[in-house]
């Protein structure tokens, strides 16, 4: 089945309005309907305004446990 | 409690993976940033059986056990990190491939008071070739000036992220950091050490940089390399890179206190020296890329960690220098115990 016919599938199945390409954070994306999670990360490009890079650059400071 | 019946199945949310250990693993959450701790007989329960309905898997344990299934997989549905559903061919799992456009990611520029090289032309090479995040670490006492010419550079430039890291110094005024990172929101912190007090300043309006104040000695580059569950990320983009790539010095690029061009500020093989190298001849070289692809999965105890992809590797701090794959030195985690030191 191709990718754009599952998420219809998925889309029906769930009732899912047609959701948005834009949010402002993670948290805000839908979590139920994780294919679409899955595809809007990596096929759709949704979009999100990080608050830092995603993994630390160096680990200079200790920091506690 | 959830509704299921026998003939559903359990699955995890797409972005929540499931990461084996020598004695336990962890669920990671790649969306809300979140781990969890569960048995690895639960791993092999979700990893082996997720073709098979509730009662498919339950018709496997004994009594115990199936009481036990019920008990975890109603908790994980709680708390958000599964779902019950009797057409799991629609939830695929994820792409766990990994990619990106740029031939350098992100980059360390370290300064001492014996620095002689132009910090702001390196940052003007690092431009032309599209690197997105860069930390600064100057070990001695800085000025503000520098700081606010290093920010223009960067602003409408590749560089989105820029962390600095200062030593503590009654001449720079927090109100001027502070302004610093209001103007301009691609610097996201501030990390100020050495400093007489442990506080952190945020900029409540945009609520994206901050400067943080800690007691943290520094001194130079050798105190790099710390291991510890603070710098643990939980997303999608290091989970993916982890999985075959190394987490720290994939797609890096650093020069030292002298100016001189190496994939980590604390190694020790140089590929030239910035005052008559560009970072392009040095990224020509082939033996730059030796350790991009040394994952997790191949490094000593490493390898047997539930933690080992959310983690970031350190190749210049092991436990056997002339050992490639040898456990980082400063990880005091034991995951054949799941005990820190």
């Amino acid at each position: 089945m191709k990718k754009e016919n599952i998420l219809k599938k998925v889309i029906g199945k769930y009732n899912l309005k047609k959701l948005p390409l834009y949010y402002n954070s993670m948290e805000e994306m839908p979590r139920q309907s994780s294919i679409h999670t899955a595809y809007s990360l990596k096929h759709e490009g949704a979009f999100f305004i990080p608050t830092k890079y995603h993994k630390p650059i160096s680990r200079i400071i200790k920091h506690q446990k | 409690m959830p509704n299921s019946n026998d003939k559903d199945y359990f699955l995890l949310f797409a972005n929540c993976i499931p990461v084996k250990g020598a004695k336990r693993s962890i669920i990671c959450d790649l969306q809300l940033n979140r781990y969890r701790f569960v048995p690895n007989l639960l791993f092999e329960i979700i990893n082996n059986n997720r073709n098979k309905t509730l009662e498919q898997i339950k018709s496997k344990y004994d009594g115990d056990n199936v009481e036990g299934i019920d008990l975890f997989f109603n908790l994980l549905v709680k708390e958000n990190w599964g779902f019950y559903t009797d057409t799991p061919n629609l939830f695929p799992p994820l792409d766990l491939t990994w990619d990106s456009p740029l031939k350098v990611s992100n980059c360390i520029i370290d300064i001492n008071d014996k620095s002689k090289f132009n910090v702001l032309s390196v940052i003007k090479q690092l431009i032309e070739i599209n690197c997105e995040a860069l930390q600064i670490r100057v070990f001695n006492e800085t000025n503000i000036e520098l700081l606010k010419k290093i920010s223009d550079i960067i602003s409408e430039s590749s560089i989105l992220c820029l962390e600095i890291i200062i030593r503590y110094s009654k001449s720079i005024n927090p109100k001027d950091l502070l302004q610093l990172v209001s103007f301009n929101p691609r610097i996201r912190q501030i990390t100020v050490f050495n400093s007489p007090q442990k506080k952190i300043i945020s900029n409540t309006l945009l609520n994206l940089g901050f400067i943080s104040y800690v007691e943290d000695s520094v001194s130079d580059a050798s105190h790099c390399g710390v291991v510890n569950n603070y710098y643990f990320d939980t997303n999608i983009q290091l989970f993916t890179e982890s999985q075959k790539h190394n987490n720290c010095l994939n797609k890096k690029i650093s020069i030292d206190t002298n100016g001189d061009i190496k994939n980590c500020p604390s190694m020790t093989t140089s590929f030239g020296n910035v005052q008559n190298t560009t970072l392009q001849e040095a990224l020509n070289k082939k033996e730059f890329y030796k350790y991009w692809n040394i994952n997790k999965d191949q490094i000593k105890v490493c390898k047997d960690c539930e933690f080992r992809y959310i983690c970031t590797d350190c190749r210049a701090y092991t436990q056997n220098p002339s050992d490639i794959y040898s456990k980082p030195a400063k990880c005091s985690y034991n995951p054949y115990e799941a005990t820190w030191d």
